[in-house]
């Protein structure tokens, strides 16, 4: 299934992202391209989000997938004020 | 952070305590002797930094731990230890050598053994809730655990017993995690639970052979002892054992660290004689340490040996004024000491650790003695406790027993004026033990 971009009202500092993890009860698994990339799944491997950083330093894209990737973008669309 | 993949360095001693019946854990610079306290889940944290990963790999540790929260709280963690100059990077290179310690050069040297005393232990535990650090070897942590363990409330998977002895990744020796002052692993009743649970092999290696001091003067292995517990003086006169039950240095007990005199001694900044001269000195002079006038006696050798002469114990028919001065300021420079550490020791230690307690109190003493020379004059009359001294002074000698980089005569000065304390200790104090016991023990590590 490929991934579904979530369109962010805001951009992100880390904080925000890391935030934005704890709040949709993710797990922070993967730091990917020195930082610009932070990857996070649900425990039960059922979603999957990956915040993407712009040039700038701050995390403007997010993606979810994964079979409750709605469930997820509706939490995370609730948390970053983002429509989904 | 200017460290791409940071650890606690070596010299970074964190220790596990419940204070009052909250955790924390301390971190000691060992090079420094100053300390930051971290609340237990920070530490968790601070230990995934373990000089393989950078920050996002503790980070994503962190998460696997269940412990992560934010990066900024990690990297404002490890700025903070930094800035103290607590950490370090990258992997260390091996364990770290134990300075001046190491088995004997021959195994079949024999042991010397503190002429004619014998040591029993009252099995009251004092020693047990004395020191900043109770040390185990990575052998006896697995003998403590087919024993049983005693945990902290919650610990079920007694993750919380031990910590690394030094920095925060290496286990080959790992420290105790204390309660109020106490060894977790200390009874109710004074006991080691340990040795109540497994018997004797369970106690620790260090545990077995406290309090004996051991040190390696190239033809013979030295037994002294730490007079740091009540018991090393109760047993005085009384009937005992010798304090490690071995003939040779192989028969001691594998993991005992035996440090060994330098081949320089310094008698003084004046006086250094080699291993051999030096090892025949303290001989002689243990030999010949008398229980009267041991205060000023032993600020009297000191002067001799800053002369470059010294070569016997000599007899004080009175306190000579000289020698009062010289005390005094000692006393005023271990009173000034001891109120910082006593300060220290208020600032982290619960209301009911020992360790607290006594140094506030010597504090109090030594600062009230250091304001009246009339009472000190007094106290230096008090020669209530001169065949403890006497023995204090032997042991000392005995074993080179002085603090690191200090030249005898330095040593015998500030021996001099703890001893001193000591009597003062031992009339405002008695509830707290013998009192060079007292004093010794709490002092261990501030200097003066």
């Amino acid at each position: 299934m490929e991934p579904r971009e979530i369109a962010l009202s805001l951009t992100l500092d880390r904080d925000g992202v890391d935030d934005a993890i704890a709040a949709a009860g993710l797990r922070l698994c993967g730091v990917l391209d020195r930082g610009a990339q932070i990857v996070a799944l649900r425990p039960d491997r059922a979603a999957k989000a990956t915040f993407v950083a712009g040039a700038a330093g701050r995390f403007e894209r997010l993606f979810v997938e994964g079979p409750d990737a709605d469930g997820l973008a509706a939490v995370l669309a609730a948390h970053v004020g983002a429509g989904a | 952070m200017s460290k791409e993949r940071p650890r606690l360095a070596d010299h970074a001693l964190v220790r596990r305590h419940l204070r009052d019946g909250d955790e924390i854990a301390v971190i000691h610079d060992a090079r420094t002797g100053a300390l930051c306290s971290l609340p237990p889940r920070l530490l968790d944290l601070v230990l995934l930094a373990d000089g393989t990963r950078d920050l996002e790999g503790v980070a994503l540790a962190a998460s696997r731990a269940g412990l992560y929260t934010r990066l900024s709280e990690i990297q404002s963690t490890l700025d903070e230890l930094d800035e103290l100059g607590l950490m370090d990077e990258g992997v260390e290179p091996g364990p770290l050598p134990i300075a001046g310690a190491g088995r004997a050069e021959s195994a079949g040297v024999p042991l010397e053994h503190l002429p004619g005393y014998t040591f029993a232990c009252s099995g009251r535990g004092a020693c047990c809730r004395q020191y900043a650090s109770v040390a185990l070897t990575a052998a006896d942590l697995v003998r403590a655990g087919r024993a049983g363990l005693a945990t902290l409330p919650g610990d079920d998977d007694a993750r919380r017993v031990v910590l690394p002895l030094y920095g925060g990744v290496r286990t080959e020796r790992v420290a105790m995690t204390l309660v109020d002052g106490r060894c977790l692993q200390l009874t109710s009743g004074g006991r080691c639970g340990l040795e109540v649970r497994g018997g004797a092999d369970a106690k620790p290696t260090a545990c077995r052979t406290y309090p004996a001091a051991l040190l390696d003067v190239g033809d013979a292995v030295r037994v002294s002892v730490s007079c740091e517990c009540d018991c090393v003086f109760e047993s005085l006169g009384r009937p005992g054992a010798a304090l490690v039950d071995a003939r040779v240095a192989a028969d001691l007990p594998e993991g005992v660290a035996i440090p060994a005199l330098p081949e320089t001694v310094a008698l003084s900044p004046a006086l250094q004689l080699d291993r051999v001269a030096g090892a025949s000195w303290s001989r002689a002079i243990v030999a010949a340490v008398a229980p009267e006038r041991v205060l000023e006696a032993s600020v009297r050798l000191a002067s001799s040996l800053d002369g470059g002469g010294g070569g016997e114990w000599p007899e004080v028919a009175d306190a000579a004024t000289e020698e009062r001065d010289v005390l005094f300021g000692e006393l005023t420079k271990l009173a000034t000491r001891m109120e910082a550490a006593a300060l220290s020791a208020e600032s982290w230690r619960g209301s009911n650790d020992h360790t607290r307690i006594a140094r506030r109190s010597i504090a109090t003493v030594a600062r009230e003695i250091a304001a009246d020379r009339a009472r000190f004059d007094a106290v230096l009359e008090d020669e209530l406790r001169a065949r403890d001294e006497a023995f204090t002074v032997r042991a000392i000698v005995f074993g080179h027993a002085f603090a690191a980089g200090e030249d005898v005569a330095t040593g015998l000065r500030t021996l001099a004026a703890r001893l001193l304390v000591a009597r003062g200790v031992g009339v405002a104090a008695p509830q707290l033990g013998h009192p060079i016991a007292v004093v010794m023990a709490a002092m261990r590590g501030v200097g003066g």
